[in-house]
């Protein structure tokens, strides 16, 4: 198959995309956007070369949902937050994680079908109950952290320890052992 | 093949691995609120992760259609299917000569209930015996986490009968060996004459009901009659070539196209009268069918008739007259584009055989305009097309001379006139030399 099959075949496909695969592509699009935009307009300076590679991570998330663009575009926020935001507790941020989340929940539903594939809202139906729990999360992590932060808890050491465990068990729960398997 | 985490679960898991550790380690509160909620996706999805692997199977609801008839591929469970098993998405891959319904041949359903049925439209748009291409089915678990291909069902092969258009032709045949009044018909079908009184079979004409009949015994019963007359009908398929495009059945057709679909037509209109049937193919593709009547007849016709696309080897017109014997008081239908010598020979063998000879032109109109820009030079192309065609008019006139009507297929009323004709010239008193 030569570049203009591939392209007409491509063009075709985009034709036939179907409204789950709009919507689904759409809301990366949009939530990237948001991902993008909101630390660019923070009163830290960001690093020129995050908006570049994110925007370019973005369209290929867009175009490759199943891939590994969606990993690189939200590491790449990641990355900037880290890099040059001030460990502090703002609205920005919730939202940044909600876009961010929304951006790899999306990029989940449209990887698991073809673009061109059929489906109706029902598919929707065992995501809506996880996604709206884990976007709730978001904020609530924030306030509790920002809580905890204003009442200078004591034992600060035996928190970390124990926050530390708590993520590698939850981690290590998540990957599950198949990770590292080739099959049954 | 198992269940394997996707895309999104190994970025799930490795970003959420490294922000909380940041989060913990780097005491950064705002890495724990990008990192937690997506560690909380990865683990919903780790702990539904679908353990069996589904078994389904595919089905059609009808494997033999007629042309432009559609029916269902459906994909179902075979067995119970795991409960955390969230979507599965079938794709077929698109076989020429089918249309699909969604056009793309591909549909997620989400699981309910321990059950999923997937179902794609297929509408078969060319006769012919094919195989619907192995589904790619693919199943995943909740939050996309995880991902089995599942094993392809078996591949199903549709039947496409090459008959579509009601074929009528006028009752006048040459020489029709059963007179109602002289000779009965040995053969039910359409007539007058009474043949007796039976159940009501699909298919039977609703003016043939018998109401005082059905009206006493509480079930449908018709008149049956015997036909007015009983012909042997040779149709003759050229499948030497194939001249022209051929788009289906909504679209231009090919000289093979037209030839199978008027042998199908007429087979039927005949059989439907009563009239004994014969199918003879000029090469090996299709093969022939000996003189028969009646509905398996004609089914024996279609199924050899979906074969016609077949490559086979022609016989020249020695090999057709010596393998085909035909009896001189049949009426014998061309179906052929007319351009082999060796089918022109074979139709002036038999018109000095006696049979009644038409020639159905199945050569398209439009054929001089069919270019292949990679093997025909655009100018001289249609010039030898002209010339090809001045050459075929002689041939066909010439024919003429000797008896045989040429007509063109146009369904419906394609052969009153010659019939008409052929039985006023066979009726006619004959001057002994």
């Amino acid at each position: 198959m030569n570049t203009s099959d591939k392209l007409s075949q491509w063009l075709s496909q985009l034709q036939a995309m179907s409204s789950a695969t709009w919507a689904a592509r759409s809301a990366i699009a949009g939530a990237g956007l948001v991902a993008l935009v909101l630390p660019g307009v923070q009163s830290w300076d960001q690093m020129d070369a995050i908006p570049l590679a994110g925007a370019f991570l973005l369209v290929a998330c867009v175009m490759l949902p199943d891939s590994l663009a969606a990993l690189l575009f939200l590491a790449t926020i990641c990355v900037g937050w880290l890099m040059r935001a001030p460990n502090d507790l703002s609205w920005d941020l919730v939202l940044t994680g909600i876009a961010l989340l929304v951006v790899h929940l999306a990029s989940a539903f449209a990887g698991q079908m073809p673009s061109y594939a059929v489906a109706g809202r029902q598919v929707l139906r065992k995501w809506l109950l996880p996604a709206t729990i884990a976007i709730l999360l978001g904020p609530v992590v924030a306030v509790a952290a920002a809580l905890v932060r204003d009442a200078a808890v004591r034992g600060s050491l035996v928190v970390t320890v124990a926050a530390l465990i708590a993520a590698t068990g939850a981690v290590w729960y998540a990957s599950g052992s198949s990770m590292g398997e080739s099959g049954n | 093949m198992s269940w394997r985490p996707t895309h999104a679960q190994v970025r799930a898991v490795s970003l959420a691995a490294v922000l909380l550790l940041i989060a913990v380690l780097g005491r950064r509160p705002d890495m724990a609120v990008l990192g937690l909620p997506l560690a909380f996706v990865a683990a919903w999805g780790r702990y539904l992760r679908p353990h069996e692997e589904p078994v389904l199977e595919s089905e059609l609801d009808a494997d033999v259609l007629f042309e432009g008839q559609a029916t269902t591929y459906r994909l179902k469970v075979s067995e119970a299917l795991d409960p955390d098993i969230d979507l599965v998405v079938m794709s077929l891959v698109r076989t020429p000569w089918f249309r699909y319904d969604p056009p793309q041949a591909a549909v997620a359903e989400s699981v309910a209930d321990g059950a999923v049925t997937v179902e794609v439209g297929v509408r078969s748009e060319r006769w012919g015996l094919r195989q619907l291409e192995h589904p790619t089915v693919i199943a995943t678990s909740v939050l996309g986490g995880y991902r089995v291909q599942v094993k392809a069902a078996e591949a199903l092969a549709v039947s496409t009968l090459p008959l579509r258009d009601g074929f009528e032709a006028v009752d006048a045949v040459p020489r029709p060996a059963g007179l109602v009044g002289l000779h009965r018909s040995r053969r039910p079908g359409e007539g007058t004459e009474l043949a007796g009184v039976r159940p009501f079979r699909t298919g039977d004409r609703l003016r043939r009901i018998n109401w005082k009949v059905s009206a006493r015994t509480r079930e449908l019963h018709v008149t049956s009659t015997w036909s007015d007359r009983d012909t042997e009908v040779v149709i003759l398929l050229d499948t030497g070539a194939e001249v022209g495009i051929s788009e289906g059945i909504d679209g231009r057709s090919s000289s093979l196209d037209t030839a199978v679909r008027a042998a199908a037509s007429i087979a039927e209109h005949y059989l439907r009268h009563g009239d004994r049937v014969r199918l003879i193919d000029t090469g090996t593709a299709a093969g022939g069918v000996r003189a028969g009547s009646g509905r398996a007849h004609l089914r024996r016709i279609l199924d050899v008739l979906v074969h016609a696309d077949r490559r086979g080897r022609q016989q020249d017109e020695y090999q057709l007259a010596r393998r085909h014997r035909i009896r001189s008081d049949s009426l014998v239908l061309v179906l052929s584009p007319l351009l082999r010598q060796g089918i022109l020979g074979y139709i002036v063998t038999l018109v000095h055989s006696g049979c009644t000879v038409i020639a159905v032109d199945t050569l398209p109109p439009d054929v001089a305009d069919v270019i292949d820009l990679e093997q025909h030079d655009a100018r001289t192309w249609p010039l030898a097309w002209r010339l090809r065609l001045l050459e075929r008019r002689a041939e066909l006139d010439r024919l003429g001379d000797l008896g045989v009507p040429t007509v063109g297929w146009r369904g419906a009323g394609t052969l009153d006139e010659v019939l008409r004709d052929a039985a006023r010239v066979s009726a006619a008193p004959r001057m002994r030399s």
